[in-house]
């Protein structure tokens, strides 16, 4: 009877390490896995937020002699002009960066507002308006206007 | 004496099965939450390259050309079908998996625009 008990008790015993360890293997694969889809969404916001946010100052932009592409200092800039003030847009320091400045004011790029993190950003004209690389990603953004400087 | 001897270890086992299988239910829910969780964020990500994609091709509408083509977006081959109406208008949809991610309308202008 004594071995019976014992069997039983070690019975119980191992399913009771059973239970814990697929608790704490759940728990765990739980977490790894919501970590990995919470940077998932985090780089994808990284990468849509500034794209949406250069499309929607582009197409408010979108008049005649309002948008122009300017090298200054060997960084590639997209200018956006209106009747008193400037915006510059450009990559300086691992940021996307805005500097919003009067028309004739000088231009300084080193004292840009950094608004979200950027490794390359290049600006160029196409044959429907601006094209520009974001890091990696191209997009196109047509000009309804023509309105380039 | 005997009696209780034996029945303590075995309510516990009969216990712990209990706890078992309420354990592999509410595990069995999880991973399955987690699961669609995973696939949700998949489409998510693949909706807005495509997105991304679909809005450099509508740019330029009359660079597009009706008809059905493939393009690998996210390691996924995801078909797009572009579509033309005779008052001007189009339609840009994106296929996954034969299910139907969106569908974008542009204005290609009248004939002789």
């Amino acid at each position: 009877m004594n071995q019976l008990k014992n069997i039983h008790v070690f019975f119980s015993l191992s399913l009771l390490f059973l239970f814990a360890t697929c608790s704490f293997l759940l728990v765990y694969s739980q977490i790894q896995g919501y970590k990995k889809l919470e940077s998932n969404i985090e780089l994808a916001n990284e990468k849509y937020t500034p794209i949406a946010y250069l499309n929607q100052k582009i197409s408010n932009y979108d008049q005649v002699q309002s948008i122009d592409i300017q090298k200054i200092d060997g960084i590639s800039c997209l200018v956006l002009q209106d009747d008193q003030t400037t915006t510059y847009i450009y990559a300086k320091d691992g940021y996307m960066q805005e500097l919003y400045c009067l028309n004739d004011m000088e231009v300084n790029l080193d004292s840009g507002q950094e608004l979200m993190e950027c490794q390359k950003l290049d600006f160029s004209w196409d044959e429907i308006g601006i094209s520009y690389t974001f890091n990696n990603t191209n997009i196109r953004v047509a000009l309804h206007s023509g309105g380039w400087v | 004496m005997r009696r209780s001897a034996t029945s303590t270890p075995f309510s516990f086992l009969l216990e712990m099965l209990l706890v078992l299988f309420f354990f592999s239910i509410s595990a069995a829910i999880l991973v399955s939450v987690y699961g669609r969780c995973v696939w949700i964020n998949k489409e998510d990500l693949l909706t807005k390259e495509a997105l991304i994609l679909a809005q450099n091709a509508i740019q330029d509408p009359l660079s597009l050309k009706e008809g059905t083509y493939e393009e690998v977006i996210e390691k996924q081959t995801c078909q797009i079908v572009i579509e033309e109406q005779d008052d001007g208008f189009g339609t840009y949809t994106v296929y996954a998996n034969e299910k139907e991610l969106f569908s974008l309308s542009y204005y290609k202008g009248g004939e002789g625009e």
